[in-house]
């Protein structure tokens, strides 16, 4: 049975890497700008002296563990040709899956790996158990998952009674289709997404009044907050074109629609939106805070209409992320106004989606 | 009713549809095609759901490409195999679609009950099988005051007694104006239809069949 490694790889491996390809490029920044390799060892060092903080460490990997086996789960449930597994032996079948989540958590072995090397290094027996264990269990229990969702095709969600008596009562508006598939099949990457953008807007609205900081540190925040929504509005693109086809045969004005997804960025901004709000430095004016808001949401829209330029993978969108990291880094350090940045970011918006938007299309599709 | 001026269509540079001049009267026009000859890309370009090289003009005067909403107004399109989100409704997207094509008052209601509808309209369309899918993606093509209906293969996964809806409402409203372009590898009932002429694409073009 040698289709099982290939078709696995084919359709959960490699699609995991593929869409979350901005996620990771995000992630490898942070990591590798904000923390230089002296840091990383220093921490890990004090982690393996220190359990808690390295239970700290391995809740983040359990995080990225949920992430990773949520997304070949759902893969499993919407490809029913997976289903055919199931008549794979269970030994071959335990071993496939395996290898799955062996290579779908590579990045968080990689770093363990990393800790329990310095954990061995420091003589932190305890340590090193407690990592090698941690690793096992984030390696084996998820298959127990994986096999799970190849036997129960179609599941009855334990929330389908909830769900059918809100439908009863509630009709979704248009622009909360996203938001709803973002809750409803992207769940981690949505949580995830919005829990690393809230933690760095409340890190630096924290550390704004410590020192002698001017707004071009909310505007960093904001920036950093742009760019790692890059990966849902990628989502967003793909979404339209995979459920909701119909989109383009609907009577709608193009400036509607622009207008509908800069309020569905809007709307996904909402947390950052309330933060900005209820922790506004003291010597910064509303005007001041609405004008860092509106650089934010101009770099997100426009970042989701470069995607109608040319079909791109996601792994083929970082240079435009980085690019637009790049630019908007040296325009707010060379203190140019947040509104005219703002408004130059809508304007931009605006003229790539009216003349790209109509002519775009995902290319990948094959003729019938 | 529909006139189709050098029109092209390539994936990746690949050609897929090379029409130079093709003009449809009203009435109701079957296409005809093997799987992958492309008569699907022909569909949802002339729904406007797909760019190409060219003109597609209705009427006359409405341009797919430079009136674009009136175009899409008057031209609406049933997909062959639909795919909507899991999580929504046939009443959500019902709503979604009636309210872009102005659909007028009680047309949506009358569709759920020609179609049989009413019993999973308030049901995720992630729990339907292949036939409700296809009647659900049916009503949402018959919303609003279409002048052209595109139906992309209307009578697969559908029971006989859904069957012979479909074929009752062309041929219904085709008598009150509206044209038709369907696909279909199934003639059983298209042929009771007052079929205007049929074409055959092949050859990376559309041609009519003696």
């Amino acid at each position: 049975m040698n289709a099982l490694p290939t078709v696995l790889r084919k359709t959960i491996v490699e699609q995991f890497y593929r869409q979350n390809a901005g996620l990771f490029f995000v992630v490898l920044m942070l990591a590798g700008s904000f923390l230089r390799a002296q840091e990383h060892i220093a921490l890990a060092e004090a982690a393996v002296h220190a359990p808690f903080m390295l239970g700290l460490y391995q809740v983040l990997w359990l995080t990225y563990t949920l992430f990773a086996t949520r997304f070949a789960v759902g893969v499993i449930r919407q490809t029913e040709v997976l289903y055919y597994f199931r008549l794979v032996p269970t030994p071959r079948r335990w071993l496939g899956l395996l290898v799955v989540q062996f290579v779908l958590l590579d990045p968080i072995l990689l770093y363990t790996a990393f800790v329990g090397w310095i954990s061995v290094e420091q003589h932190t027996g305890p340590s090193t158990i407690q990592l090698i264990a941690g690793a096992v269990l984030m390696l084996v229990l998820p298959v127990f998952w994986l096999d799970y969702a190849l036997k129960t095709p179609n599941r009855q969600s334990l929330t389908a009674n909830v769900g059918a008596a809100w439908r009863e009562r509630f009709t979704t508006p248009y622009p909360l289709f996203f938001i709803r598939y973002l809750l409803s099949d992207q769940p981690v990457l949505f949580f995830l997404t919005k829990a690393g953008s809230v933690l760095l807007m409340l890190g630096i609205l924290n550390l704004y009044p410590t020192d002698d900081y001017d707004v071009r540190l909310l505007a960093l925040g904001l920036l950093f907050v742009a760019v790692s929504h890059s990966s849902m509005m990628y989502h967003l693109y793909q979404f339209e074109h995979e459920r909701l086809a119909l989109l383009r045969n609907l009577p709608v004005p193009v400036s509607r629609r622009l207008g509908t997804y800069a309020l569905i960025i809007a709307l996904l901004l909402l947390p950052e939106t309330i933060l900005l709000v209820r922790y506004q430095p003291d010597d910064l004016s509303m005007g001041v805070i609405a004008s860092v808001w509106a650089f934010g949401h101009s770099l997100i829209l426009l970042l989701f209409t470069l995607l109608f330029v040319r079909h791109r993978q996601p792994d083929q969108m970082l240079p435009v992320v980085f690019g637009l990291l790049l630019v908007g880094f040296l325009t707010i350090m060379y203190q140019l106004p947040l509104w005219a940045l703002s408004v130059l970011g809508w304007v931009m918006a605006t003229g790539i989606f009216t003349r790209y938007y109509p002519r775009s299309t995902w290319e990948t599709a094959s003729p019938d | 009713m529909l006139a189709i001026r050098q029109f092209q269509k390539a994936y990746h540079g690949r050609v897929i549809l090379n029409i130079p001049a093709l003009d449809f009267a009203p009435g109701i026009h079957w296409i005809q095609g093997r799987n992958g000859s492309g008569k699907t890309t022909f569909f949802k370009s002339v729904a406007g759901m797909l760019p190409f090289d060219g003109q597609i003009r209705l009427d006359g005067q409405f341009d797919c490409n430079r009136q674009a909403v009136p175009y899409r107004m008057r031209v609406n399109y049933g997909e062959a195999e639909p795919t909507f989100p899991a999580f929504l409704t046939a009443d959500e997207l019902i709503q979604w679609v009636a309210t872009a094509k102005k659909a007028p008052k009680g047309q949506a209601d009358e569709l759920i009950e020609t179609f049989a509808i009413r019993d999973f309209m308030k049901t995720p369309v992630g729990t339907y099988s292949s036939g409700m899918l296809k009647k659900t993606s049916l009503v949402l093509a018959f919303l609003g005051q279409p002048r052209l209906i595109l139906l992309d293969e209307p009578l697969i996964t559908l029971d006989v007694a859904a069957t012979q809806t479909v074929a009752r409402l062309i041929r219904t409203l085709s008598a009150a104006g509206v044209s038709f372009l369907l696909s279909s590898h199934q003639d059983f009932s298209l042929a009771e239809l007052p079929i205007a002429s049929v074409w055959q694409v092949a050859g990376q073009t559309l041609m009519p069949t003696v």
